[in-house]
């Protein structure tokens, strides 16, 4: 893990990307573009950087007084790079402050994690995706003070995601859902629990309906919204089920991305306030297209 | 260097490196068209166009008409118009009343393709 943490690594990496391959790319199925959702992933395999991603939430105490309550500030930050034209990997960070009851504050990055991608099947006919990845995340990357574990994981998942454009459905047509389900095995089980991790996203593409339903005279701005709701629901092994209901908007201006969405506990257990979720994106493969936002290998 | 640093230098070298001359460019998506999408239109019509919101490729770039059947209805004579690149054209004889269906395949200057499709029909 070592070689995350170099900058050394980063510039390697920047410039394998930029030696060689071909363009072609964006979550795309049919009539369908599938945009990157924010707390869950999609299943498109792309060339795109997300930064920043700003999360706050409020953690509540624990009812047996067993930890204090505090308020969290994520900054996070993606890269996707596609090695072929349906193979990728993404690299997450994120740096965490943590504002807690007793006044102190701890801050510093969480575990990096590493993702493989590969898109395994499109039907363009059926606006339908499906992508298979597993991710990594590395132990003893991240600052104990924000609670990053010692302990390593490996997440193998499944996406997909299904446009209801081939539907006789009418004004139903820009549905949308995608959806990723995980099992994350921990290295260390006695210390951290597996987990099971579910994500799903409702979507109503306002520019589907304009391209390909029926024109209805949007104004400029909202024919580039996508209303949607994500669910995320994560159970760890022997507890009870947590998540969020994260209703917002996507803006989509081709090159860039903007999504904002509230986050809502699912129920008691999660022990949350509300809290927001706002993401900046970048299409590299359109800003561009000729260096790194075109795969490795054709 | 600290990893919040590395990011930054990260951003800064992507932002450094990459060509100005790589301006934003995109797939090519329908702006909107003629009879509009989805659109109900009382006479017929002589062609159809459809309004592109990035420049395409002419040798790449087809446009059909189609009837409630599939048939194809269209002249044949789709292309990417001389004087405006962001128009697909094409002409169609005199429709009778019906559902039409309008398929495309386009690619945009920097070689990404989309397809798509759309209905109107004529009263």
């Amino acid at each position: 893990m070592r070689r995350l943490n170099s900058p050394v690594f980063w510039v390697a990496i920047f410039m394998a990307a930029t030696l060689a391959g071909t363009a072609h790319a964006h979550g795309i199925a049919g009539n369908r573009v599938f945009y990157p959702t924010l707390t869950i992933d999609d299943p498109a395999v792309m060339d795109e950087l997300s930064l920043p991603t700003l999360t706050t939430v409020r953690q509540n105490a624990a009812s047996d007084g067993s930890a204090q309550g505090f308020r969290l500030y994520d900054f996070g930050a993606e890269w996707d790079k596609r090695i072929t034209e349906n193979f990728g990997l993404a690299v997450n960070a994120d740096y965490l402050l943590q504002h807690n009851d007793d006044g102190t504050t701890g801050k510093g990055f969480d575990n990096f994690s590493l993702t493989l991608k590969y898109k395994a099947f499109v039907s363009d006919a059926h606006e339908f995706m499906a992508s298979v990845g597993v991710t990594r995340e590395f132990g003893g990357t991240g600052s104990g003070a924000v609670g990053a574990s010692a302990n390593g994981s490996t997440t193998p998942k499944i996406y997909f995601g299904k446009g209801l454009g081939d539907l006789p459905i009418g004004y139903l047509r820009p549905l949308a859902v995608t959806g990723t389900c995980g099992y994350q095995f921990s290295d260390k089980r006695n210390s951290d629990p597996d987990q099971m991790n579910v994500g799903l996203s409702v979507q109503y593409s306002l520019p589907y309906l304009q391209q390909h339903v029926v024109d209805i005279g949007l104004p400029a701005f909202f024919a580039r919204v996508t209303p949607l709701v994500e669910f995320n629901l994560t159970r760890v092994q022997g507890e009870q089920v947590t998540g969020t209901v994260a209703p917002g908007i996507l803006y989509d201006e081709k090159s860039w991305q903007f999504g904002i969405e509230a986050l809502l506990p699912m129920n008691g257990a999660t022990n949350t306030n509300v809290g927001v979720i706002a993401q900046m994106h970048f299409f590299l493969d359109h800003l561009f297209p000729d260096s790194l936002g075109k795969p490795l290998f054709r | 260097m600290k990893k919040s640093t590395c990011i930054i230098t990260l951003a800064a070298v992507l932002s450094l490196n990459l060509p100005g001359a790589e301006k934003a460019r995109a797939h090519a998506f329908l702006d909107h068209a003629d009879p509009r999408v989805g659109a109900t239109v009382a006479a017929s019509i002589d062609r159809v166009r459809i309004w592109f919101d990035s420049v395409l490729e002419p040798a790449f770039s087809t446009v059909s008409v189609h009837d409630a059947t599939g048939k194809t209805v269209d002249k044949g004579d789709g292309r990417v118009n001389p004087s405006d690149a962001r128009l697909l054209e094409v002409s169609v004889p005199r429709l009778a009343p019906g559902t039409y269906r309008v398929t495309w395949s386009v690619v945009a200057r920097d070689g990404h393709r989309t397809t798509g499709d759309y209905t109107f029909v004529i009263k």
